[in-house]
């Protein structure tokens, strides 16, 4: 299989029919990759009236723009559809080395069409010998670190997989798709959305790809692409946040900057600052994780020179999960009341390995705790309830739909989501900016669609933040066209020109970095036009109203973006 | 009139989360948050996030004894 740009192919399969047919990628869709891919497919090929888990929705898997290339932190993965928990499109993105394989291998994307006639699932391997169908009896049901150790007991180490937990066999609105990190375990998640609810329905439990007999993906012009990425490693290495903050500390250094904006999402939000949070922040996992003989700057992807990712280890050195990471920590840290960092990775190791979205899931619980079903700070009540998920009782069932559809069972007050969806780790009255993308994003409440922070606004106050999330969400949207990794934004800032002499290189085009702008709002506007379609309009794009009325205590300010200046936004 | 004594300027006390270490540095009261920022390394002059009592200060804002300041890394996701 070639990966030169003549030969790249989108790869449809028919899971009704066991069919494949691969098809050469037309010219309007070359120098679309990732989020930007995804969308404009699903855009394209799905009725936004469809229902999420029939057979009209397509799954769209698809590596960024620059994956496969030897550059550091670019081999993300982008999944899309129209979502079970939002009703809306939807794109999740991950780390890991099923994008870089992908690219090798000369695909550009797997659409994945229709519904099995039987209820039963099945492995779908991909490789250098097309494309085959296999039975999945023996991992059915399983936890993913199961299905992991049996797929590399059958395939070997070298490949990479995509697999879903039992949430998503049960179809559950928070079910992930696990992709395999650099080392093959199913530890990079795309999380949001209930994408792995869909590929359960399209009858599949995992995706192997096997690029054992591939070449290194073809670079247009190699001299310029070796003076372009080394200006752009030369970044990465200078920049400190790149070269030390994120390698040491990983995302949790996110902890200290949101508890002192008092946007630290503490007991279901209903305050931003946590008076455990020493005991949870970035420098406290560094020094826990070296003590103990783990690894607390592990990359996720082939070639990472920023090491962001860790393998968090109990006392005896074991490891507990690989990740431990910002999002995860503080939706069942400071939501749940929790300060216990051991019993975090615990609890984070059980979501992984269930297969549910950490932060969907976090939320749902923070609210059951709000509603009295248990109480903050309950860590045997919070794994009692993921285990009612891992069950599927009717109460997991629950949970698993999500914190929107928890919250409205239970009738609780406080339901911190938008579209259906739980907000990422960021408290939307202290960290204004956020909360507009909150509102306003077409992906719903996510955590990479436009960070707010650095633009160094006081976060406290209004002024400039609708400004700030547009411009935050095309940047969001470039990086997840790219597969670049959202942190490498610390060291490139606005220097999109080299970005766009990457894919030149890669691609024989001839993109500026206003070209990058344009293709990153044209995506946008197509997922705000389908959730339009989706009945997901301006109105959707809100803010629950306790968030208007109620101050968060910890920076005494509510979310007072009025919605008129919301329905404004406008992508420059 | 001279009171026999040098007058002191106070100084504040600013905490430092950036690096390897955390630590404490002072600096005069009043002083700009852009001379505090002069008075890190410089590679992190243009990396980090300076908030004074919970609030993201601008580079002209003042700083006083009262105030809790806390200087982190300017980051672009968690």
């Amino acid at each position: 299989m070639s990966n030169q740009k003549k030969d790249l192919r989108i790869l449809r399969i028919n899971t009704s029919q066991e069919t494949t047919s691969e098809e050469p990628v037309p010219t309007d869709l070359l120098l679309l990759g990732g989020r930007a891919f995804t969308s404009h497919w699903v855009s394209s090929h799905v009725d936004p009236g469809s229902e999420p888990l029939s057979k009209r929705n397509q799954l769209v898997i698809a590596p960024g723009l620059l994956a496969g290339i030897p550059a550091s932190s670019v081999h993300r993965l982008s999944v899309g559809a129209k979502s079970p928990l939002t009703n809306g499109i939807k794109e999740s993105n991950s780390g890991g080395n099923v994008a870089y394989k992908l690219a090798r291998l000369g695909i550009k994307a797997i659409i994945l069409e229709d519904s099995p006639k039987k209820n039963e699932l099945i492995i779908l391997r991909i490789g250098p010998g097309g494309v085959s169908f296999e039975p999945a009896a023996e991992i059915l049901e399983k936890g993913t670190e199961e299905t992991a150790a049996a797929i590399h007991a059958r395939y070997g180490p070298n490949i990479a997989f995509m697999v879903i937990g039992p949430a998503g066999e049960y179809r559950l609105s928070t079910a992930a798709i696990l992709n395999s990190d650099r080392d093959g375990f199913p530890a990079r998640i795309c999380g949001r959305g209930g994408m792995g609810a869909i590929m359960a329905s399209k009858g599949i439990k995992a995706i192997i790809i096997d690029d054992s007999e591939t070449k290194a993906v073809s670079l247009s012009d190699e001299t310029r692409f070796r003076k372009s990425s080394r200006r752009y490693h030369q970044y990465l290495k200078e920049t400190p946040q790149t070269s030390e903050t994120y390698t040491k500390y990983g995302t949790a250094a996110m902890v200290d900057v949101t508890n002192e904006l008092g946007g630290l999402p503490t007991r279901n939000f209903s305050c931003g600052h946590f008076e455990g949070a020493e005991k949870i922040n970035g420098r406290t996992i560094y020094q826990r994780i070296l003590e103990r003989g783990g690894d607390p700057s592990h990359a996720c992807m082939p070639g990472c020179l920023i090491r962001s990712s860790n393998i968090y280890v109990d006392q005896r050195g074991h490891p507990i999960v690989r990740s431990l990471e910002y999002e995860t920590l503080v939706m069942f840290g400071p939501n749940c009341g929790i300060d216990d960092l051991d019993e975090l990775a615990q609890i984070n190791r059980l979501c992984n390995d269930i297969g549910v979205d950490s932060i969907d899931t976090g939320g749902a619980i923070g609210i059951a705790m709000e509603a009295g079903l248990i109480s903050f700070g309950d860590i045997a009540g919070v794994k009692r309830l993921l285990e009612e998920i891992q069950q599927n009782t009717l109460l997991g069932r629950v949970l698993g739909q999500g914190g929107a559809i928890t919250g409205k069972i239970l009738g609780a007050r406080r339901i911190p989501a938008v579209k259906g969806q739980i907000m990422a780790a960021y408290e939307p009255r202290a960290i204004k900016g956020h909360g507009v993308t909150f509102a306003t994003s077409p992906m719903g409440a996510d955590h990479t669609a436009g960070f707010t922070i650095r633009e160094g606004l006081n976060s406290h106050k209004k002024e400039g933040q609708v400004e700030a999330s547009a411009r935050m969400q095309v940047n969001g949207m470039i990086y997840d066209s790219l597969g670049l990794c959202l942190f490498a934004h610390a060291a490139i800032r606005d220097h999109h020109d080299l970005l766009a002499e990457l894919v030149n290189c890669r691609w024989g085009s001839e993109l500026t970095s206003r070209d990058l702008r344009v293709m990153a709002i044209e995506a946008l506007e197509e997922e705000k036009e389908f959730n339009q379609k989706a009945r997901l309009g301006p109105s959707s794009d809100r803010l629950p109203e306790i968030f208007y009325e109620e101050a968060n205590p910890s920076s005494g300010t509510v979310f007072d973006i009025p919605p008129c200046e919301l329905d404004e936004i406008k992508y420059v | 009139m001279f009171s026999g004594f040098t007058e002191k300027t106070a100084l504040v006390r600013v905490e430092v989360r950036v690096g390897d270490k955390e630590n404490i540095i002072e600096v005069a009261e009043g002083t700009p948050v852009e001379k505090l920022i002069e008075q890190l390394e410089p590679k992190w002059r243009k990396n980090v996030l300076v908030i004074v009592n919970g609030q993201t200060a601008k580079a002209t804002d003042r700083i006083h004894t009262s105030d809790r300041i806390l200087i982190v890394p300017l980051l672009s996701g968690g």
